[in-house]
């Protein structure tokens, strides 16, 4: 199986699968487009994501590289009903920041399954919670007015029981 | 130290190029710009941070004053548009000085898509208006119009776009618009008193007794609902009505067997057909029950409770069919003029908003 070498923005070479890298759309195009398998010596670079990151992202591809493939519509998306498998939850024990970093990380690298599993941890991090609940979870500061606030409360209304 | 501060100065300057390539999205280049300034001052990085911090605070404070005396919100303008106009770039800031990556690093595409995971499949509208309390910028992406057009989709797919009469807003037609919640129950509470055995009364006590019991509907954003008819406080019940999937076929032994099957809506009227599972029919011990299977058809009309769109429903019709192995055998129409069947009235119930599974 070919290799292919990854370089993340701090400098750091990666050497890679090519079946595990093209998890990654925009490596996978990259790779196509530009020839890159017959030339051993090229590296691509990955400018956006630092060495860390990068290694969470090789190791996330390797663990699901014999996934079937996303679907793409909408209709295949309404079928999905997989909770966050173990294995992934245990992946996603991380700190806020290094799990808003993979956020960025797999949409720029284009791998819809670690975009998926990543912003549903995150939207479970907010589901159920008060507003200052979540702004306590994600250090937010409060910049309403207290009218504003008030406006706002009043707007949600329809949804609340009192 | 003439030289020092040049020195400074110029990774100062370099620090900004890189800050504004890193703007334009000229990542290269800004990592080029902040290797050569970390060089030259390893810490440039804090030097900035501290100055823009005693910057904005100035702005802060001129902004708060400038707002206190000719820009108070006036309860008049829509928050939206106020938002829009005083809201900078960033969608929000850190409260305390963190040293991990905060969320505001999230572009407005990443922080929608998470939004549409916290709205999920289940159309938890309740989560999304928590997310516009929590700051401006939060509103802004919670308010955007594509979440709630989405949600509204689910419900009216052929007329989404039908916006006259919500003002061009799909918020405002998905809070008023007749539709089902689906992140809670409609609850019926039925109650009579029935008089005790004729022969263990006497004169002067006589025996009755107070029945309750309830009906319980359960929507799911794909078309499908839940019917239970149970003597058990909604406590213990609607818990276990979370998903479709997991709903066990009865509750407890006894009166309180599940219904599964489908609603349309059309206007303010909905429209229901559940079917009593055979399963469960086998698993109860009652020779009669075994092997008939019972539909319900059931017509109900959406309403306001309390100023409340969409949280009451009004049976008009309801009839049940036995059916044998082969044909319709018997219907009865239920008579609803008497007081046997008082309005379902909406009820949240937590734990469905409690986990993300598909994505809206």
């Amino acid at each position: 199986m070919p290799l292919i070498k990854l370089q993340s923005s701090d400098g750091e070479v990666f050497q890679v699968d090519f079946d595990i890298a093209k998890a990654s759309v925009t490596i996978k195009t990259m790779v196509e487009d530009l020839g890159l398998e017959d030339d051993d010596e090229e590296i691509v670079p990955l400018p956006n994501v630092n060495a860390g990151i990068l290694k969470k992202v090789i190791q996330w591809a390797t663990y699901h590289k014999d996934d079937p493939p996303p679907a793409d519509d909408d209709e295949g998306r309404e079928k999905r009903t997989d909770d966050i498998s173990s294995w992934d939850a245990d992946f996603l024990k991380v700190d806020q920041g290094t799990l808003f970093e993979l956020i960025l990380a797999a949409n720029y690298l284009d791998i819809k399954g670690l975009l998926d599993v990543t912003c549903k941890t995150v939207a479970n991090m907010i589901k159920g919670k008060t507003p200052e609940e979540i702004r306590k979870t994600f250090n937010i500061k409060n910049d309403f007015t207290a009218a504003e606030e008030d406006q706002v409360r009043k707007e949600n209304e329809w949804c609340e029981e009192k | 130290m003439a030289a020092t501060l040049t020195k400074e100065d110029n990774a100062k300057e370099l620090f900004r190029t890189g800050i504004e390539c890193e703007r334009e999205g000229n990542y290269y280049e800004a990592t080029r710009c902040y290797k050569r300034a970390l060089k030259l001052d390893p810490d440039v990085e804090k030097k900035i941070a501290d100055e823009e911090i005693t910057l904005r605070s100035v702005d802060n404070n001129n902004y708060y004053e400038n707002n206190m005396s000719d820009d108070e919100y006036d309860q008049k303008e829509d928050l939206f548009v106020r938002f829009q106009r005083i809201t900078g770039p960033q969608i929000c800031c850190p409260e305390n000085s963190q040293q991990i990556t905060h969320f505001s690093v999230l572009p407005p595409e990443l922080i929608l898509y998470i939004l549409r995971w916290v709205i999920s499949y289940d159309l938890d509208l309740r989560s999304l208006e928590q997310c516009a309390a929590v700051c401006r910028g939060w509103y802004l992406c919670a308010r955007d119009p594509e979440l709630w057009r989405r949600a509204c989709s689910k419900f009216w797919p052929s007329n989404v776009n039908d916006l006259v009469e919500y003002n061009g807003s799909w918020r405002q037609m998905f809070i008023e618009r007749p539709n089902v919640l689906t992140i809670g129950c409609y609850i019926c509470k039925i109650s009579y008193v029935r008089q005790g055995e004729e022969s263990f009364r006497d004169n002067t006590n006589g025996p009755s007794f107070n029945v309750v019991y309830y009906r319980y509907l359960r929507f799911f954003s794909d078309g499908r609902v839940l019917m239970v008819l149970s003597c058990y406080p909604p406590a213990k019940v609607v818990r276990k009505l979370q998903t479709i999937e997991n709903t066990p076929t009865y509750i407890c032994t006894g009166f309180n067997n599940i219904c599964r099957g489908h609603y349309k809506l059309s206007g303010n009227q909905l429209t229901l057909k559940l079917e009593s599972c055979d399963r469960l029919n086998n698993k109860i011990n009652c020779e009669n029950v075994t092997k008939r299977k019972i539909t319900y058809n059931m017509n109900l009309e959406i309403s306001k409770y309390k100023s409340k769109h969409n949280w009451k429903l009004q049976c008009t019709d309801y009839e049940v069919v036995y059916h044998n192995r082969i044909n319709r055998v018997s219907a009865t129409k239920f008579d609803l003029i008497n007081n046997r069947f008082p309005p379902f009235i909406f009820s949240r119930v937590k734990c469905y908003a409690n986990e993300s599974i598909r994505v809206l």
